[in-house]
């Protein structure tokens, strides 16, 4: 875009009211003898140094991408990691019960009634899990799940531990442990 | 004469500068929130993971020496498991024994107050060492289970901020 340059008549030694119509001369060599009126003080304004804008826009600039650097440097500061406290705490009660019920030899009798009673005695009220017992034993061809529905719109940690029974029998136990809705 | 270059100047920096003081107050303004809000999410994990760790070494490790239950004072680090992975009662009870100031530099949590207790099954608290919460904001409390002459009772540790 073509930008326009004024003369002001101020070698005239004249005084201007701000708004007063005024006759300005366009500085351009192709044109030089044309002229225009305009309000004083729009074409003041228009023809001031523009630095202090340029300032502030150079200003912006750099604090925008300032605080760019600042809000994604947040960002992944608090999304660092997505295993929180709160999922190893779910994960550590698994793990516990699990080793209790071994200990115990609960897991030896391969019922699932008795496993059921003692899962959820040991199992925290705000906490749901599902049990899943492999391995080389007849009871439910060699598996055996105790314990809820494993939720379909909803977080859950896993685990997996092995237990060797007192008769031999390698099992491998695999357990998931949610938070109750 | 042009009289009037310098008050325009002026008006076009006063216009700069409240646009520059209105950044700067919005941008400062974030600034604190976001600092604040990463400080406390940095104190918070500091103290999950304190508690986390706290409790895994107590409950996983027999502690240094491995027979420190016989002069606590003397020992290194405290542990509550005996080799087979279920808890000592001997090392409980002289855990159980140790001064508040004591167990708390031994397990490395001056920074912090906490509180050790054991539960049964219903819920009732059979023993208990360190201090009580009363309204801290900042709380982290990592339930455990596990197995004391062969009964299962649940462990209870606090952490919260002095």
């Amino acid at each position: 875009m073509k930008q326009e340059k004024y003369l002001l008549p101020f070698g005239e030694n004249k005084k201007y009211q701000l708004g007063q119509s005024i006759k300005v001369f366009f500085n351009l060599a192709d044109n030089r003898n044309s002229s225009k009126t305009v309000e004083y003080g729009t074409l003041a304004r228009n023809n001031i140094d523009k630095k202090a804008y340029l300032f502030t826009f150079d200003l912006l600039m750099a604090l925008t991408l300032s605080f760019s650097i600042l809000l994604v440097s947040v960002f992944f500061l608090t999304k660092g990691s997505d295993t929180t406290a709160s999922d190893y705490q779910s994960l550590q009660v698994g793990s516990d019960i699990v080793t209790i019920l071994d200990q115990n030899k609960i897991l030896d009798t391969f019922d699932y009634e008795q496993i059921e009673i003692e899962l959820e005695k040991l199992l925290p009220a705000n906490y749901e899990m599902l049990l899943r017992v492999e391995g080389d034993f007849t009871e439910g061809n060699g598996l055996i799940e105790v314990g809820g529905e494993i939720p379909e719109n909803q977080p859950l940690v896993s685990g997996e531990k092995v237990g060797l029974t007192d008769s031999g029998t390698l099992l491998k136990i695999t357990y998931f442990v949610w938070v109750k809705e | 004469m042009n009289t009037k270059k310098g008050q325009l100047a002026s008006m076009d920096l006063l216009f700069a500068l409240f646009g520059f003081i209105l950044v700067m107050i919005f941008v400062i303004s974030m600034w604190a929130l976001y600092m604040n809000r990463l400080n406390t999410s940095i104190e918070n994990r500091d103290l999950e993971l304190s508690a986390l760790q706290t409790v895994d070494t107590l409950l996983r490790s027999t502690g240094t020496p491995i027979n420190w239950e016989i002069n606590p004072n003397t020992s290194e680090v405290l542990g509550l498991s005996s080799p087979d992975g279920s808890i000592d009662n001997e090392k409980l009870s002289a855990f159980l024994k140790l001064s508040y100031n004591s167990t708390a530099t031994k397990l490395k949590i001056k920074r912090f107050k906490f509180n050790f207790s054991i539960y049964n099954l219903n819920g009732t608290i059979l023993n208990s060492t360190g201090l009580f919460t009363n309204g801290t904001k900042q709380v982290v409390s990592v339930d455990r289970l596990v197995i004391i002459k062969n009964e299962t009772r649940k462990i209870s540790f606090t952490l919260w901020r002095k």
